[in-house]
């Protein structure tokens, strides 16, 4: 009898048993897929393929998937069916009426149910981790990762197995040994703290100082194996079947491996580069200081200085070298320290941030006294560690009672005077005045703005003397020096009382206007001792001239700045103060040629012993010199030229051929150590042509155009040209002379 | 009768038709009786066309046609089948010939009065067979690849060797590379679409020998198409013997000093100290001072630069020995110019000058340098050769005098150039004035060419001008060579070699192997695109006044008896059926 809820059933059972057989298989496609792409060999993939397939179908067990188990999954699934669809499972004969009635209506649902019963989540999860797997096996394959995975591996990969080929063409044996396996172990110096590196790759690239060991195993017995270096071949021992030879790297260079078989054959492998990697010296970076500080002595005078350090290797050591100076002059002394860093150095770390606070006052400095300090750090290298140091740093506590007043320039002497404040210093005061408003009371604003006004005025009383003006009344008694200066010249009723040093100086400046007011009378020159001179008489006339203007048009301009400092209004004053300052700098400068002008006079020629020098002992000189530097690379020139002869001939190359080419070799082995990566194929090419083995016109080729990238570009150089003339030229240029009359 | 209407068999023309009327007369006279009117009068008409058809079998009428002969196409590699087509069409019994290298078509040519010859033409060896025959030359397909390519064979080393050449229908994308013997690329040119297009190489000769660079095409993807020899022979430079006199020194003699000994020319240097007193500096010669020019001492060097106030200074004797020096021996004087060197006269400083308004000019090989100089320039004249120009201004220049030269320049201080580091610039700039100024060297013997490249197996015209008696020249592997003497210059020899093998090959005077002559020999294959264009233009050229003189024959062609004898077949078919289909019996 037909039962059609069972047919359901059955259906359902198919459709479930052959998801969950997709399941297995997609979740079995994706790790294949990506070990496929990581690079396994094809009996790999196809063992995890077989693996992963057998494994996932014990553990899914498909076969499990019975009616009775896709009934109850129902039951639970759908509602409507109300836990009995196991009754389609029995034939209807044995159900009672009402079962009967009842598989008929699940039946009725079944059919009618639109909804997907079965589960779909698992497969949806297993096609997820399909693309997946085989996502991240393109993305590894394409971004190289793959091939680094393999790289680490023992197994030297076709390209690095070292290749021996016979070096005499005359007797090869028909199996001639070969490299079973082959490693060189890289043990880096015991303080950059890593571990040996063994690779078959014969290129070798390892830090300075290294010890390189080869292992080298043939598959059959050799007579000898010698390992050549740029000029020594150094035999390798014998142990355990294996042939050793170790070395510490120093230089760049360039190795092969050459053995003798049990025959007497010789047989070499190709060149392989050595090369060098320096210890790099640490870096330092040092944040938080200016190069340039200076501390009043009232404030807190500290430095807050970070060092960042970053080595290849690792620091060593890092420390704060300090000096500090006392005094100044000849009395300066200086006294060195060695700081500290407030962080510890510890260990060899390749990244060190470094804190110090430095206080000047635990270094015992006083006003004036100025610090100087740099960074100097270490790294691990032994026998001889890198270092490497900072710039200098310089902090300076300012000293309360030195003002010096300087003449800027190279002016031989000091001609200015020293003791009153610069125009510059007023205007600086000026700012700071201005700037200080907020804090200071009226009465000190004013006052200070009053003595300010004051100094002004002393300012523009002193550059008045330069004028010939008379000196103001007021200032006498606060500058009892400048009183001196005025009256020097002519009576001072003080001069007796006064005990002059100061004046000396001064007194210069004032004779010196004389000197140019009378120029003519003045005979001797007092700054003439000086001065380093060279006359320029042009200019003397006119430059007075502005001189004098300029000075006069300067004291104008103070008289209207001392006026606004002494209405308390110091804002206003400024304008004029800078330009008086600028009226005086510009002074000095005329001042600096003012002096050229009436320097040195030279001796008048004596006209009648002119050109009349006694010759007697200048002879006829005669130098012989070769500069022709010779041409660069001869060896390298030749060698192309006979490979040229030999591609074009019958490519047996003569023994003294072969010396050429060995010589070429030297001259390229220079270049090549400098960069192997362009030279390294010529110069293995060249080596086989040294060695007794016809060459194809390939390698002839190959090692040619590397040898004339070698040759440098040549500079101009103008030839003599080779030219044929007979004597129809020579009538033809006859004929044309007669023309160009 | 008119012209163009004949009977071949004239003679017979009254007999029959005498018989056609007899034969005619006795139709009529048989049908009258037993026919009706209608019937009667189409078998008179029919009875018409049948005799006269017979008539006319008998004549032979002809028409006049006229015919060209002694017409022919000589068909050549690369001939285009659609023009021969079109030809053959215009002419009718044209008659077509084949050609083929190195062999006799006298036969086949014997009965030909005019020749068309399609595609790239024969080999210029096998021209004379056309020598008697007006001949049109037609063209083939156009042709792809190098059509030109010049450059010096012979060279020097160090020079920096321009390679020019012309590209004909060239595929976008693809590039030309210029390579070294072993392969390596040294320069190259992309290949634009037009219709030919112009490429330069320069190649920095750096090594001694004979070598073949490569010019190679290769497509987008760097494949290589197709690639051509460039032997080029790169021998020794001679050194220069260089004097500079100067009444003090300089920077600028100073510097170009250096300059010059460092690259091995051999200078010798007089500063003057005072009075009859000198400074001389041996730069890679021998010491031999030399105070007073002589012709004989002269003869040493083959520059001399003097500086202005030497030059002026030099007595009215040293002056003249120093002109007929350059007269004689054709030494160069290079006059270093100072501000007094523009008001000499012309007489003395060879030169005119104008003035100029810039006093810092630059060359268009340099364009961004600026060159200081003096602010003048010097006037282009009659027997002067400009060395440098900028912007129409002549900046240096020579004169040619006797077989010598004068030059001079109007640039100043140019070792500022070194000490700017435009050391090149300053070493090119010298280079190229004294490369000119300079004595060249007289050689004895001198080998000339039309053929860039020789092809095995192809003969090689030669010309050979030597000054010094004759001595025999010999071929690769010593055979001696046949010369003929020019007869109106007795320096001048011809001769032809047939070289066998393909490679470097050479000449040599037998008394001195010094006096040798390398050139190279192609594989019949190679530069094929350049032979193509070199034998067209030599085709052209030998036919290029030969214009075809097609004679026309007036013959008269006999109409084909057949339409005659149809017609009268018809006819009497009819005559015969009718009386059995119509008859009244």
């Amino acid at each position: 009898m037909k039962e059609p809820g069972k047919d359901i059933l059955v259906a359902l059972q198919n459709k479930w048993k052959l998801r969950l057989f997709l399941e297995i298989v997609l979740y079995t496609i994706g790790p294949t897929i990506l070990c496929y792409f990581l690079g396994f060999s094809w009996v790999w993939t196809l063992a995890v393929f077989l693996g992963l397939l057998l494994l996932l179908t014990v553990i899914k067990k498909p076969w499990r998937l019975t009616l009775d188990r896709l009934a109850s999954y129902i039951d639970q699934k759908m509602k409507s069916v109300e836990h009995s669809s196991s009754l389609l499972l029995q034939p209807s004969e044995q159900l009672s009426s009402l079962a009967r009635l009842q598989s008929q209506k699940v039946t009725r649902t079944l059919t009618s149910n639109n909804s997907p019963i079965l589960p779909i989540k698992g497969l949806r999860r297993a096609s997820i981790a399909a693309f997946l797997c085989i996502g991240i096996g393109f993305l590894f394959s394409k971004t190289g990762i793959a091939n680094s995975l393999w790289s680490t591996k023992e197994n030297p990969s076709e390209k690095e197995i070292i290749h021996f080929r016979p070096t005499d063409s005359l007797a090869p044996e028909r199996n001639p040994p070969t490299v079973e396996s082959q490693n060189v172990t890289i043990s880096y110096p015991s303080y950059t703290g890593k571990g040996p590196v063994t690779t078959s790759n014969m290129n070798i690239s390892a830090l300075e100082g290294s010890r390189l060991t080869w292992n080298i195993k043939f598959d059959s017995e050799v007579d000898s194996v010698i390992l050549e270096t740029n000029n020594n071949s150094h035999p390798m021992r014998l142990t355990d079947g294996f042939y050793i030879e170790s070395t510490t790297l120093k230089a760049p260079g360039f190795y092969n491996f050459r053995f003798t078989d049990r025959r007497g054959g010789t047989y070499a492998s190709d060149l392989y580069a050595l090369e060098v990697i320096r210890d790099q010296p640490p870096s330092l970076e040092i944040q938080g200081v200016k190069p340039f500080e200076s501390f009043e002595f009232a404030e807190s005078k500290h430095l807050n200085l970070t060092a960042l350090i970053n080595d290849d290797y690792g620091i060593a050591n890092a420390e704060i070298i300090a000096t500090v100076s006392k005094g100044s002059g000849e009395s300066v002394k200086f006294r060195e320290e060695k700081l500290a860093f407030d962080t510890k150095v510890s260990g060899s770390k390749k990244s060190l941030e470094l804190l110090k606070k430095i206080d000047l006052d635990l270094l015992e400095m006083e006003p004036g006294d100025e610090l100087y300090f740099y960074v100097e750090v270490f790294d691990t290298k032994r026998p001889k560690a890198n270092s490497n140091r900072s710039e200098t740093f310089f902090a300076i506590i300012n000293d309360t009672v030195s003002n010096q007043f300087e003449v800027e320039g190279t002016m031989g002497a000091d001609l200015m005077p020293d003791y009153f404040r610069s125009q510059r210093q007023l205007i600086i005061d000026t700012e700071k005045l201005i700037a200080d408003k907020g804090k200071l009371t009226e009465y000190e604003f004013n006052s200070t703005s009053n003595e300010l006004g004051f100094d002004q005025k002393a300012l523009r009383l002193k550059y008045g003397e330069f004028m010939g003006d008379e000196a103001d009344s007021g200032i006498q008694g606060g500058q009892p020096s400048m009183d001196d200066d005025s009256h020097s010249d002519t009576e001072d009723p003080l001069a007796e009382f006064t005990h002059d040093h100061d004046g000396d100086n001064e007194h210069n400046l004032v004779d010196h206007e004389h000197d140019e007011d009378d120029e003519e009378k003045e005979k001797e020159d007092p700054l003439h001792d000086y001065l380093h001179n060279h006359d320029d008489p042009e200019e003397s006339t006119l430059f007075t001239q502005s001189l004098k203007s300029k000075l006069q048009q300067a004291m104008a301009e103070m008289w209207d700045a001392e006026l606004h400092l002494r209405l308390y209004t110091p804002g206003k004053s400024l304008p004029y103060q800078y330009r008086a300052l600028k009226l005086i700098q510009e002074i000095k400068n005329s001042a600096r040629i003012y002096v050229h002008r009436i320097g040195f006079d030279p001796p008048p020629i004596k006209e009648e012993v002119r050109l009349t020098g006694d010759i007697d002992e200048v002879n006829t000189f005669q130098k012989k010199a070769e500069l022709e530097s010779p041409p660069q690379y001869p060896s390298i020139r030749e060698a192309i030229k006979i490979i040229e002869k030999l591609k074009n001939g019958d490519l047996s190359i003569s023994h003294e051929d072969r010396s050429v080419f060995k010589m070429a070799g030297n001259e390229l082995a220079v270049k090549a150590i400098e960069e192997p990566g362009k030279y390294l194929g010529t110069l293995q090419g060249l080596k086989w042509l040294t060695e007794d083995m016809g060459p194809t016109k390939e390698l002839l080729a190959k090692v040619q155009s590397g040898l004339f990238s070698v040759i440098p570009e040549s500079d101009p150089d103008p030839d003599k040209e080779a030219l044929f003339t007979n004597d129809l030229d020579n009538l033809f240029l006859k004929e044309l002379e007669t023309y160009d009359r | 009768m008119t012209d163009s209407f004949v009977f071949l068999n004239e003679p017979w023309f009254w007999p029959v038709i005498i018989g056609s009327v007899f034969v005619f007369s006795f139709f009529v006279w048989k049908e009258w009786p037993n026919s009706s009117k209608k019937r009667f009068s189409i078998k008179i008409a029919v009875s018409i066309l049948t005799i006269v058809s017979l008539a006319l079998i008998a004549l032979r009428p002809a028409l006049q046609d006229e015919l060209e002969t002694g017409l022919a196409v000589l068909i050549t590699e690369g001939a285009d089948n659609s023009r021969l087509d079109s030809l053959e069409k215009a002419h009718k019994n044209i008659k077509k010939i084949i050609y083929s290298k190195n062999r006799s078509l006298q036969r086949q040519l014997d009965s030909v009065s005019s020749l068309f010859v399609l595609g790239h033409g024969p080999e210029p060896f096998d021209l004379w067979q056309f020598e008697e025959i007006p001949v049109t030359y037609l063209g083939g397909e156009p042709i792809k690849g190098i059509v030109k390519l010049k450059y010096d064979v012979q060279n020097t080393t160090g020079n920096n060797l321009k390679i020019n050449g012309l590209y004909q229908n060239p595929k976008k994308g693809n590039r030309i590379v210029v390579q070294t013997p072993g392969g390596a690329g040294l320069d190259s040119v992309f290949l634009d679409d037009m219709p030919s297009q112009r490429f330069r190489f320069s190649v920095d000769l750096k090594v001694l020998g004979d070598f073949v660079y490569k010019l190679t095409e290769k497509d987008s993807t760097g494949l290589e198409i197709n690639s051509e020899p460039a032997p080029i022979s790169v021998v020794r430079k001679n050194p220069l013997r260089i004097m500079m006199i100067n009444s003090f020194p300089t920077f600028e003699s100073k510097y170009l000093k250096n300059f010059l000994a460092e690259m091995g020319h051999k200078v010798l240097v007089r500063s003057q100290l005072t009075k009859g007193k000198y400074k001389f500096e041996y730069l890679n010669t021998e010491r031999t001072p030399i105070y007073r020019l002589s012709q004989e001492n002269l003869k040493n060097f083959d520059i001399v630069f003097i500086d202005t106030d030497s030059y002026m200074n030099l007595s009215s004797r040293s002056f003249e020995t120093l002109i007929n020096a350059v007269k004689d021996d054709g030494l160069g004087i290079f006059i270093q110019p100072n501000t007094s060197f523009f008001q000499l006269s012309e007489s003395k400083s060879h030169f005119k000058f104008d003035r100029l308004s810039t006093t810092e000019v630059s060359l268009s090989q340099w364009p961004k340098i600026k060159l200081r100089n003096y602010p003048y320039s010097l006037k282009d004249d009659f027997l002067v050769e400009p060395i440098h120009v900028s912007k129409k201004s002549i900046l240096s220049a020579l004169k040619r005098i006797g077989r010598g030269r004068a030059g001079s320049t109007v640039f100043q201080d140019t070792y500022r150039l070194m000490l700017d580091g435009k050391i090149s610039v300053y070493r090119q700039l010298w280079t190229e004035i004294i490369g000119a100024i300079a004595n060249k060297e007289t050689i004895s013997t001198e080998y000339e060419s039309e053929i860039m490249f020789v092809v095995e197996n192809h003969p090689f015209d030669f010309k050979l001008r030597r000054s010094k008696s004759s001595s025999a020249l010999l071929g690769k592997g010593n055979n001696q060579i046949p010369l003929r003497q020019h007869p109106d210059f007795p320096d001048l020899w011809m001769g032809t070699v047939y070289p066998r093998n393909p490679g470097w090959d050479q000449l040599t005077i037998a008394s001195d192997s010094m006096l040798s002559h390398n050139f190279y020999v192609l594989t019949s294959n190679q530069w094929a695109a350049k032979r193509i264009v070199e034998k067209i233009a030599l085709n052209k050229r030998e036919f290029a006044d030969n214009a075809p003189k097609v004679k026309k024959k007036r013959v008269f062609s006999p109409i084909n008896n057949i339409w005659f004898f149809l017609a009268f077949l018809v006819a009497i078919a009819y005559l015969w059926f009718e009386p059995k289909l119509f008859g009244t019996l």
